[in-house]
């Protein structure tokens, strides 16, 4: 059963636009159904509003509006190898979302899409298909379901999680999915399955202060990641993307000490480490858009065509995260970038 | 700056009358009346002369235009009983019924209240029934006008998509033969307070957004550009520097101020400069020799 958060969906959008095949879909009416009183603008197609010109995206993140659209083929990509596929055969992703309901001063969505409005996919069945005609190809596939977004984060608009549920049955997939989102009722509400892994991202508290805006505290991260955890779901840590700069030079060590204080090393699945990086175009992109972020305005290195710290700033500070975070755990349980 | 584009003098006399304008007897092309901050055009009937009107504005003012705000206020027409003659809608889609394009105006979003907000679909004539042909190839347009669409496609090429707002009061259930001059002005009349009230609002926000971080320096980059005979691309990656010393919380005219007492004779030199002025801002200092 799907449930949804009134309280947050009647304050969300200031109008929900809907494309004209979307109209029939169950997922639709649901949510239009919760949402009744906001403006309902039709649609040709959810490009003719993602992708117009002229839009302004601090505006359009004060005025926030749903699209519901029906994604066309295809319908899951494969993963690039700035991501880490944890051992796995094949590593995919689906965006069942566009855009995201957290605004992260760091993230490349800003640079993909030229408006922060989300755009919801309502055509779960074409997907699903597609993912496991996928999945028998390989021995084994891990798929991120919430890779370009986060998908626990909107439960409270439609519970892309709830419905897709039915993955944890595909033979030889993974199904991997990451939030910032501090909901615990979503764990207690779904069974656990080792095929089907919550990955935490998690930030020191300076950084989520600074550069991870409407998103949840740490102290309520952890605490959703603790109730993942004493509901038996595998809980993945992503401590990713870290960065380098003016901050107080204990600041992660102070951090990791905190998270293994709070959830219990030996019951997480597996930790990954990455910093902060971008493809140059969504870099340059952005940087136009947000003029008032240091972040944007500071000197990188460029390495094939990624914006990211020196190679040997990062070296330097990757083995000592890694030397701290061996103290918790095993050092095979590490994937880092 | 707010501009506003009424299609009859009939719809703006009001408007003019609340905002003490003043005509302005340069214009020839079309009644425009002005005053410190608030243009308004007289377009005449149609989407052409409404597209012109926008261009004729927005092409003439010395006003930056991310601080513009483009109305469009007049009369329409309703095909829904809820949109009743005499109340305001805000437009939060516009179809214009020639070319079958689509416009979304942003600011239809930024309205709180009671205001309803709904699609137009934009006729090249007056629609005379609520089952005119035309409706049947766009179900969900709820009003009718003659205008917006020109409006829209003009603003386009000058504004974003949020400075763009279209504000009509209804005037019939798609009867305009019923509707006279008087009416009209009635109509407008007695909404005016409530839409100047939405216009100001919706304009008082955009005036609000952020200057860029080095606004306030660009007087002094200018100024050592112009001494050193720096390039544009040097241009720009000193006001790149600047931006970065500012959202440091470093305020960098005390460190490019002694730069201006320097002096270079040839290329070479203007180079070294450029390099001293980078890592002044870069280190939050200045070399001895220049203090």
């Amino acid at each position: 059963m799907i449930k949804y958060s009134s309280h947050l969906s009647k304050t969300l959008f200031r109008a929900i636009y809907v494309e004209k095949n979307a109209k029939d879909y169950e997922i639709t009416d649901d949510i239009l159904r919760k949402h009744a009183g906001i403006p309902v603008i039709f649609i040709r197609s959810y490009k003719d509003i993602l992708n117009r010109p002229g839009q302004n995206p601090a505006r359009q993140r004060q005025y926030p509006a749903l699209i519901l659209a029906v994604k066309e083929p295809p319908y899951i990509y494969e993963g690039p190898p700035v991501c880490q596929s944890f051992g796995t055969d094949a590593f995919f992703y689906a965006s069942f979302l566009l855009n995201c309901p957290f605004d992260c001063q760091y993230c490349f969505l800003q640079g993909m899409y030229p408006s922060p409005y989300c755009t919801a996919f309502v055509n779960i069945p074409d997907y699903a298909d597609a993912i496991t005609a996928e999945a028998k190809k390989h021995s084994s596939m891990l798929l991120a379901l919430s890779y370009d977004t986060d998908l626990i984060a909107f439960d409270s608009v439609y519970s892309y999680t709830g419905a897709l549920s039915f993955l944890t049955n595909v033979p030889g997939l993974i199904t991997e999915i990451r939030t910032k989102s501090a909901s615990c009722s979503l764990y207690k509400s779904l069974p656990p399955s080792e095929k089907r892994i919550f990955a935490f991202s998690l930030s020191p508290q300076e950084m989520i202060d600074r550069y991870e805006r409407k998103t949840p505290a740490l102290e309520a991260r952890l605490r959703a990641a603790r109730t993942a955890i004493d509901f038996g779901h595998p809980v993945r840590l992503c401590f990713d993307p870290v960065f380098i700069g003016d901050f107080p030079k204990d600041c992660y060590d102070t951090f990791f000490k905190k998270v293994f204080s709070e959830l219990p090393a030996e019951r997480i699945l597996d930790v990954s480490h990455g910093f902060f990086r971008m493809n140059r175009t969504f870099f340059r992109r952005i940087a136009k858009i947000r003029p008032d972020s240091l972040l944007f305005a500071s000197d990188y290195a460029l390495e094939n065509d990624i914006v990211s710290y020196r190679i040997s700033d990062m070296q330097q500070i990757q083995n000592a995260h890694i030397s701290t975070l061996t103290q918790y755990i095993p050092k095979e349980k590490i994937y880092a970038l | 700056m707010i501009m506003i584009i009424t299609a009859l003098q009939k719809e703006s006399s009001p408007l003019i009358h609340h905002f003490h304008l003043k005509k302005d007897m340069q214009s020839r092309a079309f009644p425009v009346y002005r005053n410190d901050t608030v243009t308004l055009a007289v377009a005449g009937v149609g989407k052409l002369r409404a597209a012109v009107a926008t261009a004729y504005l927005l092409s003439r003012t010395s006003s930056p235009y991310k601080k513009i705000l483009l109305c469009n206020v007049g009369l329409c027409g309703s095909r829904s009983t809820n949109l009743k003659p005499g109340s305001i809608c805000a437009v939060n889609k516009v179809t214009d019924a020639d070319t079958g394009r689509d416009y979304y105006p942003d600011s239809a979003l930024s309205i709180n209240g009671d205001i309803p907000s709904a699609s137009l679909l934009c006729v090249p004539r007056p629609i005379r029934s609520v089952s005119d042909s035309l409706f049947e190839k766009y179900p969900d347009a709820l009003l009718c006008d003659m205008e917006s669409a020109g409006i829209m496609d003009a603003s386009a090429r000058f504004l974003q998509t949020h400075q763009v707002l279209i504000l009509k009061v209804i005037s019939d259930f798609m009867s305009p033969d019923t509707v006279n001059g008087q009416t009209a002005e009635n109509y407008l009349q007695m909404n005016v307070s409530a839409l100047v009230s939405l216009i100001e609002h919706i304009h008082e926000e955009l005036c609000a957004e952020k200057n860029l971080p080095e606004v306030d320096f660009l007087p002094l980059i200018e100024s050592v550009c112009k001494r050193f005979l720096f390039t544009s691309q040097m241009n720009r990656i000193l006001t790149s520097a600047i931006r970065r010393s500012v959202l440091s919380g470093i305020n960098p005219s005390s460190l490019l101020t002694p730069f201006l007492r320097a002096d270079a004779s040839d290329k070479r030199e203007r180079r070294q400069i450029f390099d001293q002025i980078l890592l002044a801002l870069e280190q939050n200092f200045v070399p001895g020799d220049l203090r």
